[in-house]
């Protein structure tokens, strides 16, 4: 019997080794078995005397002769089939994208999965791509490739988008090489701000506030004068979505701004790069937050609602201030005047500052540093970096961004294009070529900053409300911090320490402002522990990064 | 006491049970069963109110869920989210490969469990313990994630309905269930006497074992039916083609389609709008499609519910 036992053990051990040990052979082999220095492959000519590498134009459309394929990994939620750009590139280059298109959360999952599996796609794209893996993976691991030569030697378009102020350094990691396709796309300075309900403002006779305490004075207003006048003690003055909190913009009235976004608490004064989370000014924002809070003026469940609350809430007009990306968010826009009851609240000044200032988030363009990396399993890496070379064309890039030509815009001349009445298709071809089934979104395509597609004749949109908000806050804006690469060694304890220390933060927000402790006799010891957390460590590995960007 | 309440539990001495008998009951035995009817009652209430507020949901108006207005009965009355759930395409074919999956995977699943637990539960099979033990060690000790799928990898299944129904064909927990049914149900004395009319092992197994086991049968159909319905992870895991996808993979798709993500920090007007209406998708097809794939599971339980007591506790009370 005993005999038994160690026998089925010793042959089932036997049996998970092998199992394990080939898995793991494979996996390294293939690691090991990169491409990234053929960029100076021999150049012939083929009888209509076009220059070809291989199978592929070195430059001009089709980009190969013989028909190839390549495959994407990238999160979107929609179907292959769906996406009307693909066969139109695919027509224009000779050149098949095999999609693979999982959700956000699936997608990362089967990406770590086929990683490891050593059967992975040629290239991986999207948002599921982070810093920590073009680092790690790539420049590290091998397992994406340096693509900045073939950039050099075939990627025009590539070139010109590296060539605006800033990108270049930006797409750089520490070892001099770009491993990801660059993305630059037009943002307003200002992401998220409150906005305040103006209607309600006219319903109970007072002006826009200028200051904390006239918008304390404002919200006691809205919550006790029935400004949406339903006869119901229904109202709530300030609230917000559980994803996009965002207190630590409004620590700006008490001239601490360094916005929410990570990394936590930093922001630029002076060209350096300091950090805000444990100044007097914040800890006013708190006490002024927690104020609100017990005299009812915040919305008692915005620490708990989901965003589908949030905006449900929204727009049954219970809202007289959110904060929010645009008041589009959270309620209707009227379609003629592209107008809802909401205004961007004025950055206000606080007793405890006479120069109040905002987080700014970028200067009109943001660069996303990881939105495509091709890996080495790629046969040929230059006919990809050609094919999104191709996408990066202006009509190609239109035509993703705003719609089919012939379908959702018109061309009018070279480089210029209006938008063509959406009424005039029909329920379901709006629906075929609508924004999200054009092209994956998440990928790069490049428009140039200036450049505008002409809305449907005679319907200019009115009001433009983050038009507003940027114009409104400009006198106000701090300097925006530039986007970094850590070092290799450095990017690893960065995101530990960061996700402890905005783990603290947020929770340690919640409590203050909704009184279940007290700011002030809290304080030391918070202090204390963000130092424990490693607080000075990460200013310290964050300011490297950032010098070394500059 | 303790007989009384044993009593209870028997339906037929319930039933016989006369009026002069239950006239002896003590107010202590009634008071005793009053609260034992209250706490049932209020157990089911708890247990009975999500699915019922599934259910008014899934009729309701979204912002009105949302917005926490249902309680009692649907507000805003409407079918749209039935109606968007049929409408997707994706959601009617994954419907039609789980119902291939399942199908297909228990047919696998009976095949392979049900003469492996008859030949276990056989006295006379050689090596009975050592092969016993070796299912056991798979209970306790998994390979683990990767090895299995490198193992699908090498077998050639990957992005093929083979890798969700062959791995995991034989479920050792299931096994022994069986195996005690047969153990219990079919008495070594059976057997001799089939042989002494001259029936052999395998005319024995087909003609006088399965035909007695039909209430385990039913069981193993419903265990790893439920099993493969349920599954979303292996879907996950093997699956390339969205066309291959099955139904619950489908759903987890739909529920959690944040592709484009409202928490990155850069945010394009389009997107916004994009992911709004997804969401909003979402918000409508909900609770519809918990109903909806919840269905063919309900149907198939009152067929095999009335063998439930039969089959499992039979096996579990005498093993």
């Amino acid at each position: 019997m005993k005999k038994g036992v160690a026998l089925t053990l010793a042959v089932w051990m036997m049996i998970s080794i092998m199992l394990t040990g080939c898995g793991g052979e494979k996996v390294s082999d293939e690691a090991n078995n990169t491409s990234t220095d053929d960029v100076s492959k021999e150049v012939t000519t083929d009888e209509d005397g076009r220059e070809m590498v291989g199978n592929m134009y070195v430059e001009g459309l089709p980009i190969v002769k013989e028909q190839e394929t390549f495959t994407i990994f990238v999160d979107d939620g929609g179907r292959a089939e769906d996406k009307i750009m693909y066969p139109i590139l695919e027509e224009q280059t000779n050149v098949k994208v095999e999609l693979l298109l999982y959700p956000y959360d699936t997608a990362l999952e089967k990406k770590n999965i086929l990683i490891n599996s050593g059967e992975y796609p040629d290239v991986f794209a999207g948002w599921i791509l982070g810093q920590k893996d073009i680092l790690k993976d790539g420049m590290e691991d091998g397992l994406y490739i340096p693509i900045d030569g073939y950039i050099e030697k075939y990627a025009p378009n590539m070139r010109e988008v590296l060539d605006i102020k800033g990108v270049r350094q930006t797409m750089t990691l520490p070892d001099g090489h770009i491993y990801t396709i660059p993305y630059v796309i037009e943002a307003p300075h200002v992401d998220f701000s409150p906005w305040i309900n103006y209607e309600w403002l006219e319903a109970v006779g007072k002006d826009m506030p200028t200051t904390t305490e006239e918008f304390r004075d404002v919200l006691r207003a809205f919550k006790t004068e029935d400004p949406n006048g339903n006869g119901i003690n229904d109202e709530i003055p300030y609230s917000a979505s559980p994803d996009n909190l965002n207190f630590g913009y409004l620590a700006g009235w008490f001239g601490v701004s360094a916005g929410q976004k990570e990394p936590m608490g930093f922001a630029m004064a002076d060209g350096e790069l300091v950090y805000q989370y444990n100044t007097e000014g914040y800890k006013e924002t708190m006490k002024y937050l927690n104020s609100l809070y017990e005299e009812g003026l915040i919305d008692p469940e915005i620490f708990t609602q989901d965003s589908a609350q949030w905006t449900a809430k929204g727009k049954q007009d219970l809202y007289g201030c959110s904060m929010a990306y645009g008041p589009g968010d959270f309620v209707d826009v009227d379609v003629a005047t592209n107008r809802s009851a909401f205004d961007p609240l004025p950055v206000l000044k606080s007793e405890f500052v006479d120069t109040p200032n905002y987080a700014r988030s970028t200067y009109g363009a943001a660069t996303l540093k990881t939105q495509v990396a091709i890996t080495d399993r790629a046969k040929n890496p230059e006919v990809i970096v050609r094919w999104f070379d191709n996408v990066f064309e202006l009509e190609n890039s239109v035509q993703i961004q705003a719609g089919l030509i012939g379908k959702r815009i018109e061309k009018l001349g070279e480089g210029q294009y209006r938008a063509l009445d959406e009424t005039l298709l029909s329920e379901a071809d709006r629906e075929k070529y609508g924004w999200g089934n054009m092209f994956t979104q998440s990928m790069p395509k490049f428009i140039p900053l200036d450049f505008k597609v002409l809305p449907v004749e005679g319907k200019e949109l009115p009001y433009n409300d983050k038009k507003t908000a940027d114009e409104l806050y400009a006198p106000h804006l701090t300097e925006a911090i530039p986007q970094a690469w850590a070092t290799a060694e450095d990017a690893k304890r960065v995101s530990i320490i960061e996700t402890d220390i905005k783990n603290y933060i947020v929770k340690k927000q919640a409590e203050w402002i909704s009184g279940q402790t007290d700011v002030e006799a809290e304080w030391e010891d918070y202090v204390e522990q963000l130092d424990k957390l490693g607080l000075q460590e990460l200013i310290e590995m964050r300011r490297r990064a950032v010098d070394s960007a500059q | 006491m303790r007989t009384l309440i044993m009593k209870n539990q028997h339906k037929e001495g319930l039933r016989q049970k006369s009026k002069k008998e239950r006239a002896k009951r003590s107010n202590s035995d009634k008071i005793f069963d009053g609260v034992i009817f209250v706490i049932l009652t209020i157990v089911l209430l708890i247990v009975a109110y999500p699915l019922y507020f599934i259910i008014i949901s899934s009729f309701s108006d979204p912002a009105a869920v949302a917005g926490g207005n249902v309680t009692w009965r649907p507000i805003g009355f409407t079918l749209d989210g039935y109606e968007a759930v049929f409408k997707e395409e994706n959601v009617m074919r994954g419907f039609l490969n789980s119902i291939i999956y399942t199908t297909v995977g228990v047919l696998i699943n009976l095949g392979v469990t049900i003469p492996t637990s008859y030949a276990l539960s056989r006295e006379d099979f050689f090596g009975k313990k050592a092969v016993t033990i070796f299912y056991l060690i798979t209970m306790f000790i998994s390979g683990g994630l990767m090895p299995t799928y490198l193992v699908v990898q090498s077998l050639g299944m990957i992005n093929t309905m083979w890798a969700l129904v062959v791995p995991g064909a034989l479920s050792v927990y299931n096994m022994i269930v069986a195996r005690t049914f047969f153990k219990t149900n079919l008495p070594l004395e059976l057997l001799e006497s089939a042989k002494l009319d001259g029936c052999g092992n395998t005319k024995f197994f087909i003609h006088i074992a399965l035909p007695l086991s039909g209430p385990i049968i039913a069981i193993l159909v419903l265990f790893y039916g439920i099993g493969h319905w349920n599954s979303y992870f292996s879907g996950l895991l093997y699956i390339i083609d969205q066309e291959k996808f099955p139904l619950q993979l489908v759903l987890r798709n739909i529920l959690i389609n944040n592709a484009l993500r409202q928490t990155q920090s850069i945010l394009t007007e389009e997107a916004l709008k994009e992911a709004e209406r997804l969401r909003q998708v979402t918000e409508l097809m909900k609770y519809s499609l918990i109903i909806v794939s919840s269905i063919p599971v309900m149907i198939l339980y009152p067929f095999i519910q009335k063998h439930f007591v039969k089959g499992v506790m039979l096996g579990s009370v005498k093993g």
